[in-house]
């Protein structure tokens, strides 16, 4: 008589107001995921999607597939030269533009201006990793694999118009200039550091140049490269809200240089 | 109106849900969200110490590491305290990881931090520079043969060491400070400390927190963490604080300290 009554009545109360809760409970879970893990993800994945289409800033508008890319390291950005223009120039005097003639990886080839050790610097004898440790007897090479990813790639860059030149280097409108950027583009596949867009050969930018202590290579601002289209410059996607590039990006080149010539005599 | 055995019933239903939900998400893998709160960002790879070939080697969250002071003369009087400071301030944080500073160089370390005059650094098997204009610190991480893992890409994608028997595995973190990029008001002691710190972050599996969008300190979006560029540069945050410990709990999830921080 009990089992029957609650097989007809019962039960199926019970069994209704059981989904009914368990479906709202997924639905809250799954909003409160979404109201916190997807923008954040999506964040990521934004910044991801842009390294990927850096490595061939054309393909952006143009919708072509982007290379694969690969995030090879993580940096901390000077984020007081990213505010404006004039905090950029503190950091970068010289101001160029011109055109990236060629790329080249450069692998494990001694850096110019740059001393290298001796190997045994490298290795002094210690007892580390010690006998049980993972590590023991199962060291890596020494030499950098230069099979390997492209750590630096080098471009000559070669200046059409100085706009600034506020270091102690001479810069000349013909001069060709190397420049350097970790990473590249090695078979196909685009090795960043997360934040800076690859240069293309081929393309010309404006860009925001420093030389680094004894080295020859110059290098530009993450936030201090952008590409000409026509003569608008187009700024790195990754910056997009920093403040010099809202300065900056979209702006005739005519613009810029009486921006950066009024910048450098303040 | 509903009456009061009904009312037992509906009641009855909802706590059946209510169990039974439990019961299928209080269980959660170690790298995955969990109610409650939401993902802290991290990495999907992992240091050697958490691949099961590696035995029974204990301290599997303590690091060797050791600090070249590679900037030319004064290099190390002027960064030794930010450095040491930067490793103790991840070493007091309770239940993350232990870096062992081995006071040597050694380039088969754990993590090695590099202070160099020009940004490159040659003392890690290669050729290596970090971008220069415009860039503070940067960290990589590599597998066995020394190539660079990628630090986004999920365990499945096989990048880091698949030529080796430990797929998605660090054997190695290399952080380097550009020394001639700290003028201004980075040549401040603190800001020296907290972004050796940050990268010291990265090598534990960290990732950035937020992209300059204001949201150091708000609940919900963005709890304060040594990985968030506003938090260091706007409130001077230049330690790991509880958020940080939460990440590494979920990277390196152990039993005795569950998710800690959280």
């Amino acid at each position: 008589m009990l089992t029957t009554k609650i097989t007809r009545l019962r039960l199926p109360i019970i069994l209704i107001s059981s989904l009914a809760t368990f479906a709202a409970l997924i639905v809250a879970f799954a909003r409160n995921d979404a109201s916190s893990d997807i923008p954040r993800d999506d964040l990521s994945r934004q910044t991801i999607s842009r390294q990927a289409i850096s490595g061939h800033p054309a393909s952006f508008r143009s919708s072509v597939s982007p290379v694969p890319t690969q995030v090879i390291g993580q940096a901390y950005f000077n984020l007081h030269a990213v505010k404006s223009l004039a905090n950029l120039l503190e950091l970068t005097p010289d101001v160029v533009v011109g055109t990236v003639e060629s790329a080249e990886i450069w692998g494990n080839r001694d850096i110019p201006g740059v001393p290298r050790p001796a190997i045994e610097e490298q290795t002094p004898a210690s007892d580390w990793p010690p006998p049980g440790h993972p590590k023991h007897g199962r060291q890596g090479p020494v030499e950098w694999p230069d099979d390997g990813r492209p750590n630096i790639t080098v471009y000559q860059f070669r200046i059409s118009e100085v706009l600034a030149n506020g270091s102690s280097d001479r810069l000349n409108a013909g001069d060709v200039i190397p420049l350097f950027q970790s990473g590249g583009v090695k078979d196909g596949v685009a090795y960043v550091i997360e934040g800076i867009e690859l240069l293309q050969v081929g393309e010309t930018y404006v860009l925001f140049i420093q030389r680094q202590g004894t080295m020859e290579w110059y290098s530009a601002a993450p936030y201090g490269q952008y590409r000409l289209d026509g003569q608008t410059l187009i700024g790195p996607e990754y910056w997009v809200n920093a403040g010099v590039v809202k300065e900056l990006a979209g702006r005739s080149v005519d613009e810029v240089r009486a921006m950066v010539r009024a910048a450098s005599a303040d | 109106m509903l009456g009061r055995s009904t009312i037992r019933e509906i009641a009855s239903g909802v706590i059946v849900a209510v169990v039974a939900f439990i019961a299928l998400f209080s269980s959660t893998s170690p790298s995955d969200a969990h109610p409650g709160h939401y993902w802290k960002k991290i990495y999907p790879d992992r240091w050697y110490q958490q691949v099961s070939d590696t035995g029974s080697y204990a301290s599997w969250m303590t690091l060797s590491t050791h600090i070249d002071y590679n900037c030319g003369p004064g290099c190390q009087s002027k960064w030794q305290l930010a450095a040491t400071q930067a490793m103790n301030s991840w070493n007091t944080l309770p239940t993350t990881v232990y870096l062992a500073d081995y006071g040597f160089h050694n380039i088969d370390h754990d993590l090695s931090i590099v202070i160099t005059a020009t940004g490159c650094d040659y003392t890690h098997a290669g050729s290596h520079c970090t971008q220069g204009a415009g860039v503070l610190g940067q960290a990589y991480l590599r597998d066995e043969a020394r190539h660079e893992c990628d630090l986004n890409k999920p365990p499945s994608y096989g990048d880091c060491d698949t030529l080796h028997s430990r797929p998605n595995t660090w054997w190695y973190a290399i952080l380097v400070i550009n020394d001639y990029q700290f003028s201004g008001k980075y040549s401040q002691g603190w800001f020296m400390q907290g972004i050796i710190a940050h990268e010291i972050g990265h090598a534990l599996s960290l990732d950035h927190e937020t992209l300059f969008d204001g949201q150091c300190g708000i609940p919900g979006m963005a709890n304060p963490s040594i990985m968030d560029y506003e938090c260091l540069e706007l409130y001077h945050n230049n330690a790991p604080v509880s958020w940080d410990a939460c990440g590494i709990n979920h990277a390196y999830y152990d039993p005795n300290w569950g998710y800690s921080g959280c």
